[in-house]
């Protein structure tokens, strides 16, 4: 078992052809250790959901390589790979069922995977995410923001995932909501022993939770900086800086 | 303060539904002079539901009371739809979130623009042409002209909430609501799009309310913040001492957010106190 869950090697992604293609990520290259929790920072349309997709394989179409445990990942996915990594997506009212209850929410991951002891992980990963088990015949209507986030997060956990990909998870709720989940996230790394691809365009969310930040701009990474270097403002590049500095809290008590 | 521009006393805001009704604002109150005043809290405490009632532009189940709204000489509570329409746009102007939501999408951004100081004034078409270009080039877009012809979805984010700002300001208004104006757009893009609301707010003279969820944001920005809680103004208090605020609920936020220069392990998460929806509020008339 290599130390390196997650490697990508020259990562490129382009969308149309010819004179009107895009290269949305430009030979991203990055690595992530296992029980490490990555982040990528950028401003929208910099290529770091892209990123993100292409490793949950929801868009195939990519020229580099990624290698999970030290494999490369096949152009179609196979189940294992989905049950490896699983994605928690920015807006949990887009992401959840509108007509299906929490129960079957969280059933059908179990069945896909042919887990089976479908009621007792329910229960189970319910209880780890923090609620109660009379969520179980909710719909989603009847939670609130921070509640669906989650729900979200428990239909990742339920297959046992070795990492999770999360996409802004906490950029559409409100602050005070955003402290619940983020401790929730960084509770359950430590205690499942996760790993972490944060995508987030929140610079003190990402330095909370991760260890490594890469600061991408126009589809390429253009430094990668550890957490406290981001904190203590140890940066290379001016554009990092400038991220910075926009993102500097106002606030000083 | 001498004559506030906006005056608010205990508005009340109740949406009657089949089976229950809510009281979505309580008895808010505030003056607003010539200042950048900012508006806090979470989802649902009723912060854009008092920038709506201003406008009166609540929705239809909305029941509003207020012993006073005025805006200067105008009683709004008692102003008639048809007054409402010329005040609208031209004294009180609204900054939404998204501006892709907001403009019209069949129609070029420059006519927009230029309509909506055709509404107000009786100039002719071509008058409100090299207006509405002037406009454009305030709010510090290159080459106005090519941008005057193009469609709203040919626009970024924060391009297209600069043409919000300036379809918003070229009638003059004297006082602006901006309800989470930066929310859609990148943290980079924020600081421009905010100069350049901060420069035609200086330059105009035009009072500002500015509706957020984002107290580093208002902290900086702002003059003056209100913060709200189950649609009551908890604290009134200026924004260069939002660090300091007493509140347990403002503290309660600010303790929430993740802070570059002071990490920790674990995110304070907020104890929810029944008092702060009853208590009486200290420092409030």
């Amino acid at each position: 078992m290599s130390d390196i869950i997650l490697e990508a090697r020259d990562l490129t992604i382009e969308f149309g052809e010819g004179a009107t293609a895009v290269t949305a990520v430009d030979g991203a290259a990055f690595k992530i250790r296992r029980g490490e929790s990555f982040g990528l920072i950028g401003e929208s349309g910099c290529g770091k959901s892209t990123i993100l997709r292409a490793v949950a394989g929801l868009n195939p179409e990519y020229d580099g390589d990624l290698l999970f445990d030290g494999v490369e990942l096949p152009d179609t996915r196979r189940r294992e790979h989905y049950r490896a990594m699983q994605m928690v997506f920015q807006d949990p009212y887009g992401s959840l069922h509108p007509r299906k209850m929490v129960q079957s929410v969280l059933a059908e991951p179990v069945r896909r995977m042919g887990l089976g002891d479908e009621q007792r992980r329910i229960d189970e990963v319910l209880r780890n995410v923090g609620l109660g088990p009379e969520f179980r015949f909710r719909y989603p209507h009847e939670c609130s923001g921070g509640q669906r986030q989650r729900i979200a997060i428990a239909r990742a956990l339920i297959v046992e995932p070795k990492m999770l990909l999360l996409d802004e998870p906490t950029s559409a709720l409100d602050v005070s909501v955003q402290a619940e989940i983020l401790n929730l996230l960084a509770r359950l790394r430590r205690e499942l022993g996760l790993s972490y691809l944060m995508v987030s365009h929140d610079i003190a969310v990402v330095a909370h939770m991760c260890d490594r930040v890469a600061i991408m701009r126009h589809g390429r990474i253009l430094e990668e900086v550890g957490a406290q270097d981001v904190r203590a403002g140890r940066v290379s590049e001016d554009y990092t800086r400038d991220f910075l500095a926009a993102s500097a809290p106002a606030i000083t008590a | 303060m001498t004559d506030p521009v906006l005056s608010v006393r205990n508005l009340n805001i109740h949406f009657h539904g089949a089976t229950r009704t809510t009281h979505a604002v309580r008895g808010v109150s505030f003056d607003l002079g010539h200042e950048k005043l900012g508006i806090v809290g979470e989802s649902g405490s009723g912060k854009s539901q008092t920038g709506r009632a201003i406008m009166k532009l609540s929705a239809p189940s909305a029941r509003v009371t207020a012993d006073a709204l005025r805006f200067g000489a105008t009683d709004l509570m008692a102003a008639s739809e048809k007054q409402m329409r010329t005040i609208r746009g031209r004294d009180i102007a609204m900054i939404l979130q998204d501006p892709k939501f907001s403009l019209n999408p069949l129609m070029k951004v420059g006519k927009q623009i230029a309509e909506a100081y055709r509404i107000h004034h009786r100039v002719s078409a071509a008058e409100a042409r090299q207006k509405a270009l002037a406009m454009l080039e305030s709010v510090h877009i290159r080459n106005p002209e090519r941008v005057y012809e193009i469609l709203p979805h040919e626009v970024s984010g924060g391009m297209g909430q600069r043409i919000m700002i300036a379809m918003m300001l070229i009638p003059e208004p004297k006082l602006i609501i901006a309800d989470e104006p930066t929310s859609a757009l990148d943290v980079t893009v924020r600081r421009q799009v905010l100069a350049v609301l901060d420069e035609l707010v200086e330059r105009t003279g035009a009072s500002l309310i500015f509706i957020s969820h984002d107290l580093n944001l208002v902290a900086d920005f702002c003059d003056r913040v209100l913060v709200m809680y189950a649609g009551r103004v908890l604290e009134d208090l200026p924004a260069r001492d939002l660090g300091r605020a007493q509140h347990p609920y403002t503290r309660a936020l600010l303790d929430s957010l993740p802070r570059l220069d002071d990490p920790r392990a674990e995110l304070a998460v907020m104890q929810r106190q029944d008092s702060w929806r009853t208590a009486p509020i200290g420092g409030q008339a």
